[in-house]
């Protein structure tokens, strides 16, 4: 299980969700989720984001520093939340 | 050479690599406007050129330095006082990070002091820096969820609060999941460690007639004496009431409006320079929880170090 921060900047929207219990938060967003992947327009830009991810992936490896370390990607911005001006 | 740059209205913390650590009394003042202009005759004088006027900065403006609670002063002065500490710095750096007080940390704000720190032109000589802003108390939370090369920590995806206690203003930065939460996160102005300066200034001014400035209280504060007709004056006593007062009365303040925060944090990081006095009246059920850094007045410093380092790791690897 992997965990996500989303931020919802519709404030009805956000006063909505806080009105459910903590735990079902999640449920909630993996149902939207899910309707909205089955539908043309989800369906359409994850298909697209797919295409770009499998072409990044396919990269040669030469083409990458190999010198760097690895770090968790984004720690910065996701310390950040939504912080930001 | 990168430099996390904390300027806080009490001092100017700087952190460099390889350890570098630079403390600067946030003074600023005219060059010279004494009645009689002695101060050229010390040895450690220094005046500075900087927009067509002369100016002293950090130790020897204390007594007489402008008022500093402002946006205005910090964009006015800031790039100043920058100078003073990356003129400390063994190497000049190519990358600076500095804070702004969350409560000026809008848009407009952020992109005038950056613009204002990027050049900065003192004694005719230009500096140019890449910079970036992040608010204040956020560099507390970077120190505690970055390792020394800015890796992010196991363990860190956390809730709880940054309570950073500055000299004039107090931040809260509320987290969540290890990520800062902007609709929960505050400014408490006229709430740091200046509150209880002025209440011993006032003790003092009635038991010994003498009017301390604000740096000096804050001396005061720090030293627990004062040096009166040439005697050391002990403070303890008066110091260790007023920091009660202060402590209660803050987290009276921090426990109302964040109730439910405070009740379920997996850590209270206490962070800034007020964390010193105010650690050991925090009380017993909130000890658990709570976090305080070593030296935690350069804790936003070394967090904005870390950040830029971690930055550069990232785009380094993308």
């Amino acid at each position: 299980m992997r965990k996500f921060v989303i931020t919802i900047k519709d404030r009805r929207l956000l006063d909505q969700i806080l009105l459910l219990p903590k735990h079902s938060r999640g449920k909630l967003f993996e149902k939207a989720l899910a309707i909205y992947l089955e539908s043309d327009e989800g369906s359409a830009v994850f298909e697209m984001l797919r295409k770009d991810s499998g072409e990044k992936e396919s990269k040669p490896a030469s083409r990458r520093s190999s010198n760097i370390a690895p770090v968790k990607q984004n720690s910065v911005r996701k310390i950040f939340g939504d912080l930001k001006s | 050479m990168l430099l996390g740059l904390d300027i806080g209205f009490g001092d100017v913390k700087a952190v460099g690599e390889n350890g570098v650590k630079i403390k600067i009394p946030t003074a600023v003042a005219y060059a010279g406007e004494g009645a009689l202009d002695l101060d050229k005759f010390s040895p450690t004088h220094r005046e500075y050129s900087y927009s067509g006027r002369k100016y002293v900065i950090g130790e020897t403006a204390v007594s007489r330095a402008f008022s500093t609670r402002s946006f205005d002063f910090l964009k006015r002065y800031a790039p100043l006082l920058a100078y003073k500490a990356i003129e400390e710095l063994p190497a000049f750096p190519p990358s600076m990070a500095v804070g702004l007080p969350l409560g000026y940390y809008t848009s407009g704000y952020e992109k005038d002091f950056a613009h204002a720190m990027r050049k900065i032109d003192v004694d005719g000589r230009a500096l140019e820096m890449d910079v970036e802003v992040y608010p204040q108390g956020l560099g507390a939370f970077f120190d505690y969820c970055l390792d020394e090369n800015g890796d992010e920590r196991e363990g860190t995806d956390i809730n709880g609060l940054v309570i950073d206690v500055g000299f004039s203003t107090v931040d809260v930065i509320a987290f969540e999941n290890g990520a800062a939460v902007k609709v929960d996160s505050g400014m408490l102005e006229r709430a740091g460690i200046s509150k209880p300066a002025q209440d011993l200034a006032r003790v003092l001014q009635a038991e010994t007639t003498i009017n301390l400035t604000e740096q000096e209280a804050k001396n005061a504060l720090m030293k627990g004496k004062l040096s009166v007709y040439g005697f050391e004056k002990d403070l303890s006593e008066i110091i260790r009431k007023v920091v009660e007062d202060y402590a209660d009365w803050l987290m009276s303040v921090i426990t109302s409006r964040w109730e439910d925060r405070v009740q379920r944090a997996d850590r209270l990081i206490l962070a800034g320079g007020g964390a010193y006095y105010l650690k050991p009246y925090i009380p017993a059920k909130y000890r658990r929880v709570l976090f305080v850094p070593d030296e935690p007045e350069f804790s936003n410093a070394r967090g904005f170090l870390k950040a830029l380092k971690a930055a550069a790791r990232e785009k380094a690897a993308q």
